[in-house]
């Protein structure tokens, strides 16, 4: 095999393994998520918020199969996120590392835990997009620690497919993107339905009650 | 004789990467327009649909054309907007009526942001770009004497549909839609090396739509 011949194949050969590298669905990354302040009036109640290990360290994995392996860790985002959220929602707001340390002036304790993540890639679903579903389960106690309400927060977000070039490593991209999109639903979901579910509202009209 | 024939190959390869597009544009205006110079437009992709949601790059191209130019307007683009109002115009909360519109513009904290960034309109897109009736084949092999060679042809029709909603923050009031539409037949045909005539339907509606954008609002 002569030198050219031998310089073409060897191109050839790099541009097909770089190609199929470039094709794998497999993704691991980390999440680096911020989410902008709440433009939102804040309610008049002063909250603690204590978050569990778990959701301070959370890290997806999964093993899909024919697709590969997809991690994502979202150490910190979860807490950018309610944390964020928190600041804008509540007159007052304090994070605690365990109940004991709760101020006495605090209305109440709210606690976010991670449920459940999925992800689903466009070649299972034949469609265009990359799409993330996280589900929280929240919790709110009163200062005596009495439970007001818990339930469940869903967030989704999609990113399409053909946002990304095909031949960069475009799931993880579109990974990152759609995760957080439902970051972000999720503190919007938040912002918009804290106060109104029905057992939360009657609390803070209690409160409001008899602090005013 | 070497000039000359890097003219034919120059000449040649502008030929070759575009196809011919025809594009149509449609306006109905439903209201005045005019805008200050400090006043800006914020050009947002629609993302509430399940399905053909929008392409960023085409919002991006057209905020990019809207912002640039002679009659250049001062755009706020999609992400900055988002952020500033979050999170109010999220896939899941944004205004898909004008009356919604209207009552997310009485609260105060809102009225006061779109007051900060000097937003006057709001244009929603909307729209796909899609590849219909492709035909042919196109393969590539390694030749005998070690190198790749590609044979067939491959042809394509590309679609792009595209719809501008504009709405006045100010006076709470639609005042116009204007579509884009662009239509272009692609082709590759391959000897040993492929020559692609791509019609770039996608870039002729973005042009299109944002040059007509600039003049609408202007009145």
């Amino acid at each position: 095999m002569n030198r050219a011949r031998f310089v073409a194949l060897v191109t050839l050969v790099s541009f097909v393994a770089a190609f199929l590298a470039g094709c794998g669905t497999s993704a691991k990354f980390r999440m680096d998520f911020s989410v902008p302040k709440p433009v939102i009036s804040p309610l008049p109640i002063r909250i603690a918020t204590y978050y569990p290990p778990q959701i301070r360290t959370h890290i997806y994995e999964e093993k899909i199969e024919n697709h590969g392996d997809f991690r994502i860790d979202m150490t910190g985002a979860h807490e950018v996120l309610f944390s964020t959220v928190f600041d804008s929602l509540f007159e007052q707001y304090v994070e605690v590392e365990n109940f004991d340390e709760v101020p006495g002036d605090m209305h109440g304790i709210i606690s976010p835990s991670v449920q459940e993540v999925q992800i689903t890639l466009p070649q299972q679903t034949r469609s265009d997009y990359y799409e993330v579903w996280i589900r929280y389960q929240l919790q709110l106690w009163d200062r005596t620690g009495q439970l007001i309400h818990s339930w469940p927060l869903a967030a989704y977000g999609k990113a399409n497919k053909n946002n990304y070039p095909t031949l960069s490593r475009a799931s993880a991209s579109a990974l990152h993107d759609a995760t957080e999109f439902a970051l972000r639903d999720a503190a919007a979901s938040m912002s918009f339905y804290f106060a109104k579910e029905p057992q939360v509202q009657s609390w803070i009209d209690s409160l409001v009650g008899t602090t005013s | 004789m070497t000039r000359k024939a890097l003219l034919v190959v120059v000449v040649f390869a502008v030929f070759a990467s575009t196809g011919c597009v025809s594009s149509t544009i449609q306006q109905v205006r439903q209201g005045e327009t005019g805008i200050l110079g400090h006043e800006a437009i914020a050009i947002l992709g629609r993302r509430h649909k399940n399905r053909d949601e929008t392409r960023q790059s085409f919002v991006e191209c057209v905020s990019n054309r809207a912002a640039t130019g002679s009659d250049s307007i001062s755009v706020i683009g999609d992400k900055a907007f988002l952020d500033s109002l979050f999170p109010w115009f999220e896939p899941r909360t944004a205004p898909l009526e004008l009356s919604e519109l209207g009552r997310l513009v009485a609260r105060p904290e809102i009225a006061q942001r779109i007051k900060e960034i000097g937003v006057r309109y709001i244009v929603w897109i909307e729209g796909t770009t899609e590849r219909r009736d492709q035909a042919g084949t196109l393969q590539c092999a390694v030749a005998s004497g070690g190198l790749p060679a590609c044979f067939g042809f491959l042809s394509w029709e590309g679609a792009s549909d595209y719809e501008a909603t504009i709405w006045d923050i100010s006076n709470q009031i639609s005042v116009g839609k204007l579509s884009s539409e662009a239509r272009g037949v692609s082709f590759v045909p391959a000897v040993i090396v492929p020559l692609p005539f791509i019609a770039r339907v996608q870039a002729s509606a973005c042009n299109t739509l944002a040059d007509q954008i600039k003049s609408f609002i202007a009145g």
